[in-house]
């Protein structure tokens, strides 16, 4: 992570205790500007960690500092610019979408007209409309989700933490939450911390990620950047035709020297194949027109933000991976 | 076909959740996919016998599953929303099912123990169930549904509340059970992942069958729309101009350092597009077909 | 501009400091209260209901009026018993606070048995304190909904009551004599909205469901004094009744509004009919007259903090811990 840019988060050595249950354990982390992911399994300390940083918790040991100011002491400062997306099923009972957007307005400290109108506004943004009239309790998931993300944006806030913002979406409400977030993200200049076991979701939305285990911070750094690091140069091929093509060509291709990683077993038309130090990636062209195949992708990559992630959390239990 | 359903329709007083469909299931995983509201949870429920369709013949391994314990003892059944037995604990809450179901207790325990080693739930099954994470629920849910062996497995959004690494384990787990020959209907929303699990799927709007089979057969059926193919090259209007002879390309788009082509025949395209790569003039770094994944033909069919 | 931009645009308004924080969740919560649905047969009872707990509020205005403005709309007979009253007029803001005691409890679960009970269960809280609030507003705001219900039993119509005896009694050093009034009016009222905001809060923070809620402090409510009456009879104490917060809340009437002493004054020369309609008329409050004072502060303060601190614990837990992790 590039030194000098502006820090949103900063924990220096924090610590985060429930009775004898250590949560956190000295984290020294810091989240850039821009799109963050926050990855980790269960029990890593990712919901500890956006609690501390809404100043919901009083830390063990450490600090931690948001946009600034330091958290929990000046908890309300850093929620007032600071929107939350739950994961939960939260909402204010028995009103309206609209109504919960303009409360959540309200006691985040607007005046009551503003809250109103902006609750409008940011609600056209979600792309919720005339539903925004309806109870609460009758949405379907994806309103909820939106509604959701329109209360933590209807203040402006400067930062946004979300938590699975795509869960129980259907794949089309996850790409329209998607787009909204990395519009936010990047084009309108709101930091994102994201927090979510969908790695996809991660990759297409965040430039940078932390990963935590275990209370701990495992990895940090931008995705293509550890990307290339952790996985050195391989491309990805998918052939043409029928599988005795594929079989043809690897075959061809390892003689030549490329070592062929796991064929992805339901399609051994898609191949992975590790490349050799100073050769260029077209090399492997040539070979495929050599066994007479025809390629339909080629595409040079790093590793997957799932093999990044698998191999920070637990490097001996790393196998090939097939995509 | 261990699974078929024949004109089968099923409404909710006026909103109707099937209309018309047949389908088969074969052994092995196939996806279940569509937007949410779409019939996944009602064909789920009709397949596994909860309710009678309201229209229709669905036949599991032959017989009709509603009221059938001896077809409902053949499939274990994972639903999105399952309470559980918080005061028990996860060894005591799959063998209870178990022997609930009509296993003695010896077989019962036997049973239990190697699912929840399957899942992954072996360091917590002591626990109670009231103190697991979403996760740990989750691979509950599923011990329960594959605890009797069963032959048919319907899984909704098993993955939901799991990690990565969960994601990745219960995925595996996933393909073993389609590999060792059962069969799996597994709907999820996150298309990326069902594409890791089965290259078979069934694809469901307003209760209606939009596509079923392979990746492949749907994405040659629907041929007769062009191909998108994304080309990454140093010199993307020198690359058109040579792709451009050929007959198949119906248009060209230039963004970034890409071109983007648009193309009726694939075959001879990639021929010519591979060669020119390999030669390297110009430089093409990468290049693929952009809509022949699961995501891009859900948007196609579903938009 | 001529194209109008709909994506997102940043707001540059300011937000309000920490002062009134509380009051746009009492505003939402009162609104919310006063239009709870449920069905045609709910609606109704309801509506009921409350026509029939103006009705000792009413009632006393009557008398009032009828004494001050219009002597013949009463029977001869009870007009008679009541000019014997008027002097002893203090007696009536007990005895309206006593009648008024169980529309104020029907009403306190009805409106307040769900104020935290529906956050927890529809998972509000999380929203509630990622904003720039703290416990203590959120408290302040809640006990504001269900203080304004209780106020409206309590403290308003005694208030009223008062300022209408003021304006309608003639007589010079009427405000004078009228004015030593208030201080008790408002003690004992105040602490009745204290007392019952509190408790309620305080059960509904500990339940997801406001049915349940309300059945446990209604329960406690009414079934506490008769077990403490039948303890305090058995060991002989007069102070165990304070433990039941309504009992304490009357005897504090009783020793606030001097009850004592306006008995001795006005039963003592009354003869015949009156003196049965006095009996009658302090007999609701007269049998709080044994409970001492002090214990009844204690007691008092006692159920307050407490329900202060299960209210705090309660709260700081869910921030914490939170109710999610389900489903």
């Amino acid at each position: 992570m590039s030194d000098g840019a502006p820090r949103v988060i900063e924990l220096a050595g924090l610590t985060v205790r429930y009775g004898k249950n250590v949560a956190i354990q000295t984290l020294d982390a810091h989240c850039p500007a821009g799109a963050v992911g926050l990855l980790g399994p269960n029990g890593a300390g990712k919901s500890s960690l956006i609690k501390a940083v809404l100043g919901l918790l009083q830390p063990s040991a450490g600090s931690v500092r948001v946009l600034g100011h330091e958290v929990p002491r000046h908890a309300l400062e850093v929620r007032r610019r600071v929107g939350y997306m739950p994961e939960s099923a939260v909402a204010f009972p028995g009103m309206t979408g609209f109504e919960n957007v303009a409360y959540a307005g309200s006691i985040a400290g607007m005046p009551r007209g503003e809250a109103r109108r902006r609750a409008h506004e940011v609600l056209e943004y979600v792309g919720c409309g005339e539903e925004r009239y309806r109870a609460i309790e009758e949405y379907s998931q994806g309103m909820r989700q939106r509604i959701k993300l329109a209360s933590a944006l209807v203040h402006d806030p400067e930062l946004l933490l979300l938590d699975e913002p795509t869960n129980g979406l259907d794949p089309s409400g996850r790409s329209e939450i998607l787009e909204l977030i990395r519009d936010l993200g990047h084009e309108k200049g709101i930091h994102v911390l994201l927090s979510s076991h969908v790695l996809d979701d991660v990759e297409a939305v965040c430039d940078h990620v932390l990963v935590l285990a275990r209370g701990e911070l495992k990895v940090a750094g931008s995705i293509a950047e550890l990307k290339a690091r952790y996985a050195g140069a391989r491309v990805r091929l998918t052939i043409d035709g029928e599988a005795g093509g594929a079989a043809r060509f690897l075959e061809l291709a390892q003689t030549r020297g490329f070592e062929a990683l796991l064929p992805d077993p339901l399609d051994p038309r898609e191949c992975l194949v590790k490349l050799k130090d100073g050769v260029a990636p077209q090399a492997l062209l040539r070979v495929a027109l050599e066994s007479g195949v025809r390629v339909r992708r080629f595409v040079p990559r790093g590793a997957s933000l799932e093999e990044v992630f698998l191999e920070t959390i637990d490097p001996t239990a790393s196998a090939g991976g097939n995509r | 076909m261990s699974v078929e359903l024949s004109r089968v329709s099923h409404w909710y007083g006026p909103v109707i959740g099937l209309n018309d469909v047949s389908l088969g299931f074969h052994p092995g995983v196939t996806g279940l996919l569509g937007p949410n509201g779409a019939g996944k949870s009602t064909l789920m429920r009709l397949v596994t016998g909860q309710a009678p369709p309201s229209q229709g013949e669905i036949a599991v391994f032959g017989e009709r599953p509603f009221a059938n314990p001896d077809a409902l003892m053949r499939m274990g059944s994972c639903p999105e929303h399952e309470e559980l037995y918080d005061h028990l604990t996860g060894r005591d809450h799959v063998f209870a099912l178990l022997h609930y179901g009509g296993f003695p207790a010896a077989e019962a325990r036997r049973l239990g123990e190697r699912a929840i080693e399957r899942v992954g739930l072996a360091a917590a099954a002591h626990r109670r169930v009231g103190a697991y994470s979403k996760g740990m629920r989750q691979r509950l849910r599923i011990a329960q549904a594959i605890a009797h062996e069963p032959d048919l497995v319907v899984l909704d959004e098993p993955l939901s509340g799991l990690d990565p690494v969960g994601r990745r384990e219960m995925i595996d787990l996933v393909r073993e059970l389609g590999a060792s020959g059962r069969t799996v209907i597994v709907s999820g929303h996150v298309l990326h992942e069902v594409e890791k699990m089965t290259r078979r799927i069934a694809l469901i709007h307003r209760g209606r069958v939009l596509a079923e089979g392979t990746l492949d057969e749907i994405r040659r059926a629907l041929d007769a729309r062009p191909h998108h193919v994304r080309v990454a090259t140093s010199d993307p209007r020198a690359l058109a101009r040579l792709l451009l002879e050929e007959p198949g390309v119906v248009s060209v788009e230039f963004a970034g350092g890409e071109a983007r082509f648009e193309v009726k025949e694939p075959a001879p395209f990639f021929d010519r597009l591979g060669r020119i790569a390999a030669d390297g003039a110009p430089e093409v770094t990468e290049f693929e077909a952009t809509d022949d994944n699961l995501q891009a033909i859900f948007d196609y069919l579903v938009a | 501009m001529p194209v109008y931009d709909r994506s997102y645009r940043r707001w540059d308004g300011e937000l309000k400091r920490r002062a009134l924080r509380f009051v746009p969740i009492m505003s939402m919560g009162v609104k919310n209260a006063l239009g709870m649905k449920g069905g045609w047969f709910f609606t109704l009872l309801l509506r009921t209901f409350m026509v029939v707990s103006l009705v000792p509020t009413l009632l006393l205005f009557f008398a009032n009026y009828a004494l001050a403005f219009r002597p013949d709309f009463l029977p001869l007979g009870f007009l008679g018993f009541l000019e014997e009253l008027r002097p002893y007029r203090a007696i009536q803001y007990p005895l309206l606070t006593r009648l008024n005691i169980l529309f104020l409890m029907v009403y306190t679960v009805l409106f307040g048995s769900g104020l935290i009970a529906k956050d927890r269960a529809s998972g509000a809280l999380p929203l509630y304190l990622s904003r720039p609030l703290t416990l203590a507003d959120y408290v302040l705001g809640k006990v504001g909904i269900i203080g304004w219900f209780v106020a409206a039993f309590t403290l308003v119509p005694n208030l009223v009551l008062w300022l209408f005896g003021v304006l309608a009694d003639d007589r010079a050093g009427a405000f004078h004599e009228a004015l030593p009034l208030l201080g008790p009016i408002v003690a004992q009222n105040v602490t009745a909205i204290a007392l019952y905001s509190l408790t309620i809060l305080a059960v509904s923070s500990l339940c997801r469901r406001p049915m349940f809620a309300g059945l446990i402090w209604f329960t406690i409510v009414v079934f506490l004094p008769t077990l403490t009456a039948g303890i305090g009879a058995r060991l002989g104490s007069h102070a165990i009744p304070a433990a039941s917060p309504n009992d304490a809340l009357f005897a504090l009437g009783y020793d606030l509004f001097g009850v004592g002493e306006l008995y001795e004054q006005a039963h003592g020369p009354a003869r015949g009919d009156a003196r049965f309609a006095i009996e009658g008329v302090f007999s609701f409050v007269n049998p709080f007259g044994k409970t001492p004072p002090g214990w009844c502060w204690a007691s008092m303060a006692a159920w307050c903090s407490l329900s202060l601190a299960v209210l705090t614990t309660t709260l700081r837990r869910q921030e914490v811990v939170g109710d999610s992790g389900r489903r």
